[in-house]
């Protein structure tokens, strides 16, 4: 009797540990109460593998929220090209590897429950590695009482002929 | 824009209307701005903004569609009175039909404060604004517009247009910060 009650603890034991070791850990998302935590939750939310599970970036941004690159078309003017979040995150997916975003430099207008981050952002391979693209963010988010969301990004990246002004650098 | 307030304000601005007019008629003669201009220099956004927007609601608003993108987004964001904001997102041409269905209505408006961001062709403009009935009645609403601008087409330096506007009313309990007010205000 005193075997098989054992056997059976170890058994449960054995398969508690199997179950977690095969359900992943969910993310915590982080706050976004304020526009600081906001920016970085955005960074975080962003950066990673590119197939990572996007449900923080989700949380961050409104339903209908807009994701918007500014490019240069082949007319020479300059066009912006809409995405929806499950465009982006298939967009992203396509590029492979690894991306890490960093705003570098937030300045915010906040008034009641709307705000605009102009953000110079970095992105890198690797957490640690060198800037291979820079750019403007323009971000406008929305504060529902209790945190804020983004509801649109706008951004251009930089180019050699269009280098981010000074100002705008860390 | 200022829509929760503009509903309150209708019957004083009907009042006002013709007077209102007339000032609006002698403004564009002396020709400050000529609302149809396309903007080549985004610092020229908020003068040419802020007179397209005036005007009688029957106004032909042809030069503000201008200054936006077709795929532009205009989002209100207007608190109840339980202190719960609601939003309402809306196409260029939808927001006008608000305006248009208020044909007697007059709509004046001074920028109040304004800061632009720009790098290459893409730009934020931040506005503040207070509406009356006319250019000498009382200030019947405040608020704040956000824009996020793109630098469009290539021929003489492009021109600037609002791809987005994202706005508020200022509410009783919660002024518009010293910031966003002129100096002397």
């Amino acid at each position: 009797m005193k075997r098989t009650l054992i056997l059976l603890a170890v058994l449960a034991a054995l398969s508690t540990f199997q179950s977690s070791a095969q359900t992943p850990a969910t993310e915590v998302c982080p706050s976004s109460a304020t526009l600081d935590e906001l920016v970085k939750a955005l960074d975080q939310a962003v950066s990673g593998p590119v197939d990572k599970d996007r449900s923080c970036l989700r949380e961050l941004l409104m339903t209908d929220a807009r994701l918007v690159p500014v490019s240069k078309a082949a007319n020479g003017s300059y066009v912006p090209h809409p995405l929806t979040i499950d465009g982006w995150i298939d967009r992203v997916k396509k590029r492979g590897g690894m991306l890490y975003e960093v705003q570098t430099k937030v300045k915010s207008e906040v008034y009641g429950h709307i705000a605009h981050l102009w953000s110079t952002y970095e992105i890198r391979e690797t957490p640690d590695g060198k800037a291979t693209v820079r750019g403007i963010n323009s971000i406008q988010a929305m504060n529902d009482g209790k945190r804020w969301r983004i509801f649109q990004v706008f951004w251009q990246a930089e180019t050699p002929e269009e280098l981010v002004p000074e100002k705008y650098l860390p | 824009m200022r829509r929760k307030l503009a509903k309150a304000q209708t019957s004083r601005r009907c009042v006002l209307l013709v007077w209102a007019f007339a000032i609006c008629a002698g403004l564009s003669a002396l020709g400050q701005t000529n609302p149809c201009e396309p903007i080549r220099d985004v610092k020229r956004f908020v003068p040419v903004w802020n007179d397209a927007t005036i005007g009688p609601g029957s106004r032909d608003r042809s030069c503000w569609l201008r200054m936006l993108t077709p795929d532009a987004r205009i989002t209100g964001v207007v608190m109840g009175k339980d202190g719960k904001s609601t939003r309402t997102v809306e196409s260029p041409k939808e927001f006008l039909a608000w305006y248009e269905a208020r044909p007697n209505e007059m709509f004046w408006e001074r920028t109040l404060h304004s800061s632009v961001e720009v790098y290459e062709n893409v730009a934020r403009v931040t506005r503040t604004y207070e509406v009356r009935a006319s250019a000498t009645g009382p200030v019947l609403s405040t608020g704040i517009e956000d824009f996020q601008l793109i630098r469009v087409g290539d021929s003489d330096g492009g021109e600037w247009k609002a791809f987005a506007m994202l706005w508020q009313d200022a509410t009783p309990g919660k002024p518009l910060p010293r910031r966003y007010l002129p100096v002397a205000h």
